[in-house]
């Protein structure tokens, strides 16, 4: 090939390459995104550094490269002894039920909000179901301490009121799992319901109107339109909290049950362990290999699951 | 794909609005803030002639900031000013239960403040210490001679030596009490009002009939309190060389230096039947191990005994910041230990900007009457009055309930305290003789080095954490409970822990006996 024409095809394509990026709208967009970019490279890329601590021995910030390499040892303390099987049975056995509750019950709370006639009245459920989302976990564990407390306790005053007994809660490790996951799902179905909603509401209007010419019932368009046109949205959530398989919110399973010793058995999680460890011993690298460990776990996970999902449905996968 | 896009720009969206609510958050973080004003305040004081003040930040501990902190605080930067130490002191509070997770975070993070409350059973002193968030007060560089040389004096030796790590003093103990002794706090009305007579009062287990005369005549109040990590199981007043919430003691009076693992010891086993039986019998709240603040129930008059580590006075004392009266009953005899020396200390942080100025404040809180009284009582007038014809006498005034710490011994020098007129006048000297009448232990000097055992010390404190407060609460049955907490604890490499313990401390006796 000649130089010329060469060169005639790399002008043709730098300028299309300027004019695309010079348009309004994309300066516009781009510099929508540089905040978020700023928190980025701030919270999620600027810690990463600090993986560097899983393998040294206790350092402070004072001093961050005084002391040595330590190996494989900061991880130790996280499979050699019973605990291990626990706390990792109870991470993963958790976040398994969250991710199931947290894709079927938003989803039919989304439907079920779609399908009411009433528009205002579904706003305010809406908004309702909403406000525990924004509530913190210290203030949540206070409402479920109101709930459960021996001596205070709505739930107590109720138990006596029909004649019985009054249950000491927080004793009780094997009222825990359920008491955990309905605390959970009380507070994160409003946000949910709202993703899912939003995405029920973007679907094409004419495809509704098609079925119902041909003779559709409202189920019957619930079934083949509604839920085909979530399973996308559905798919990325899902996938995204695949990712944080390994770690649990410490204010569920530290604050709410009031960091109890009986319930150890089932509220100590990967987190919660660590937590519990670094309070003693003030020692960074044995917090830092925790978060590496869960990282790597995570990523394993999200990998292996992306990859089926592209095998089934191209699409949908996010890498 | 059409939908899935849609579907990614809401979850786009909402992430990208939660990232700004979170960096919203970050921005409000005091720390930062700090840092920059002391950043601009330290390129000022850099010249020595400039009188320009620096901020000095004080974590104490004890209770949460009182209300009327700021009040007290500009009186005290008035003063401070007069004594020309170019400081602008703020104090910040938190109360025993927060102050060890709030220090822990804040010297791991790097963050910057001057002075702060450690010691050996809250914001653990030795670990502290050894990962470099204190400043050494007398190395080479002689901070403490230098700046705070009345102090130094004050201390003397057994203080001084006795909270050294490796021959270095990390911190500056309160002067207070020597030695500790552990007992009973009981409510007075109480006692009075059945006659109890406690006079033979020699353990535990003799408390039993009181116990049983209030839960059958008081049934709105309970027996006897049982908190986590502050239980009885202290009367059985084991020296725990280095660190709680995992295994490893001595006797006090040790011959052989022998360490053992508390939990197995006899004592202990008879100890959790007892406050087992005390629970199932209805002495002990039923929630007593998920408790962590027994101010409220001490408050409201609702806990009828209390184990308390007691010194001359603790009852006034205690009464004054409850609001209660009781009555003291000494179980254990006063023992001399690291649990004095390094109960109750303050260092200074190694990211202070102003060691120096924190050193001076604080030679002035331990030798200065005014200063040292205004930050335990207040602004005479507003939160105290003086009674008629004393100096140090006091009596409750107006504000009081704004400004009330009663915490002298978690500053300093406590022999400068004004005494209330609910306490006994002679206070300051029962003191110098309950000082003279204790006994050492034998491991007084002695300071555990946990470095080898981390893993070990990770996994055990789990486990303690999981058995301890049912067991010392008297809410698990030790016969079942007790076994499967020395085993889990053998597994998570108890017996390494004590092997180190006993290999530091054989080694501290072969250099020091």
């Amino acid at each position: 090939m000649s130089s010329k024409s060469n060169t005639k095809i790399e002008v043709a394509k730098t300028q299309t390459v300027k004019s695309s990026i010079a348009s309004k709208k994309n300066i516009t967009l781009i510099s929508m995104l540089v905040p978020g970019l700023i928190v980025m490279l701030l919270n999620n890329y600027m810690p990463m550094f600090g993986l560097v601590f899983a393998f040294r021995k206790m350092d402070t910030v004072q001093k961050l490269f005084g002391s040595g390499w330590n190996g494989l040892k900061n991880f130790e303390y996280l499979f050699s002894s019973n605990a291990a099987w626990k706390i990792t049975r109870n991470t993963i056995g958790y976040n398994v039920v969250f991710i199931l509750i947290g894709l079927v019950l938003p989803v039919f709370m989304a439907i079920c909000l779609n399908e009411l006639r009433n528009k205002k009245a579904a706003k305010v459920y809406q908004s309702l179901f909403f406000i525990p989302y924004f509530l913190s976990w210290v203030v949540i564990s206070y409402v479920v301490f109101g709930l459960l407390s021996n001596e205070y306790g709505a739930l107590n005053r109720i138990i006596q009121m029909f004649g019985g007994e009054k249950v000491s809660w927080y004793s009780k490790p094997e009222a825990w799992p359920f008491i955990l996951v309905v605390v959970n799902t009380w507070k994160w179905t409003g946000y949910d319901t709202i993703v899912y909603l939003s995405a029920v509401c973007g679907v094409n209007q004419e495809l509704f109107e098609a079925a119902s010419v041909d003779g559709a019932t409202r189920l019957q368009q619930i079934f083949y339109i509604t839920i085909p046109s979530l399973v996308p949205l559905a798919i990325v959530l899902v996938l995204l909290r695949l990712g944080r398989m390994f770690y649990t919110d410490m204010g569920l399973f530290y604050s709410v049950p009031r960091n109890t010793g009986v319930l150890q058995d089932v509220t100590n999680t990967i987190d919660t362990y660590v937590y519990r460890a670094f309070t003693a011993t003030g020692n960074i690298g044995l917090s830092a290999a925790a978060g590496f460990y869960q990282a790597i776990l995570g990523l394993v996970v999200i990998l292996t699951f992306n990859a089926i999902v592209r095998k089934f449905d191209p699409d949908s996968a996010i890498i | 794909m059409k939908l899935f896009k849609k579907g990614l720009t809401i979850v786009a969206g909402t992430l990208c609005l939660a990232s700004m609510a979170l960096t919203g958050c970050g921005g409000n973080n005091t720390a930062s803030t700090n840092a920059a004003t002391t950043d601009s305040a330290s390129t000022d004081a850099a010249a020595p002639a400039s009188t320009e003040k620096v901020d000095i930040l004080w974590y104490a501990a004890g209770t949460s900031t009182p209300e009327d902190m700021p009040k007290v605080l500009e009186e005290a930067n008035k003063y401070l000013e007069e004594k020309g130490i170019p400081a602008n002191l703020k104090i910040e509070m938190y109360d025993f239960g927060t102050f060890p997770d709030k220090l822990q975070t804040a010297i791991s993070s790097g963050e910057e403040f001057d002075i702060c409350f450690t010691c050996n059973w809250c914001n653990d002193y030795f670990v502290q210490a050894r990962k470099g968030a204190y400043v050494p007060l007398n190395d080479d560089k002689k901070m403490l001679e230098t700046y705070a040389p009345q102090t130094k004096a004050l201390l003397g030796d057994d203080f001084l030596a006795g909270s050294q790590i490796d021959g270095i003093n990390y911190a500056i103990p309160a002067n207070k009490e020597k030695a500790h002794q552990w007992g009973f706090l009981v409510l007075k009305q109480y006692a009075d009002k059945y006659n109890m007579d406690f006079s033979n009062v020699k353990s535990l287990a003799d408390m039993e009939p009181f116990f049983q005369t209030i839960k059958e005549n008081e049934p709105s109040i309970y027996p006897f309190e049982s908190l986590t990590g502050e239980s009885a199981f202290r009367l059985l007043d084991f020296d725990t060389i280095g660190g709680s919430n995992y295994p490893g003691v001595v006797y006090n009076d040790t011959k052989d230096f022998k360490v053992f693992n508390e939990l197995e010891a006899p004592e202990a086993r008879e100890f959790f039947d007892l406050v087992h039986k005390y629970y199932q019998a209805g002495y002990i709240k039923e929630d007593a191990d998920t408790i962590t603040d027994y101010t409220q129930d001490q408050k409201a008059g609702k806990m009828f005994c209390a184990t308390r580590s007691l010194k001359p006075g603790k009852d006034a004392e205690e009464g004054l910041s409850m609001g209660q009266e009781y009555v003291q009953v000494n179980i254990t005899s006063p023992v001399l230990s690291n649990r004095e020396t390094t109960g109750s200390m303050q260092a200074i942080s190694s990211t202070s900007k102003h060691p120096d100025i924190a050193l001076q404040v604080l030679e002035l809180f331990n030798t200065d009457a005014y200063f040292n009284n205004l930050i335990n009582f207040g602004i005479e007038g507003q939160h105290y009055d003086k009674v008629e014809g004393s100096e140090n006498i006091i009596k409750p005034a107006a504000d009081h309930d704004k400004y009330n710490l009663a915490l002298g011994w978690a500053f300093g020098n406590q022999f400068l305290n004004y005494v209330t007129e609910t306490e006994d006048p002679e206070k300051w000297d029962k003191f110098e003789a309950f000082n003279n009448e204790s006994t050492p232990t034998q491991t007084l000097g002695f300071v555990f080095n946990p470095d080898n055992v981390q893993t070990e010390i990770a996994q055990c404190v789990n486990v303690w954490r999981q058995y301890m407060p049912g067991l010392e609460t008297g809410k698990l049955d030790p016969n079942e409970v007790l076994p499967k907490a020395i085993e889990e604890l053998k597994a998570a490499g108890s017996d390494t822990i004590i092997a180190e313990k006993q290999a530091q401390l054989d080694a501290w006796v072969a250099a020091n006996k």
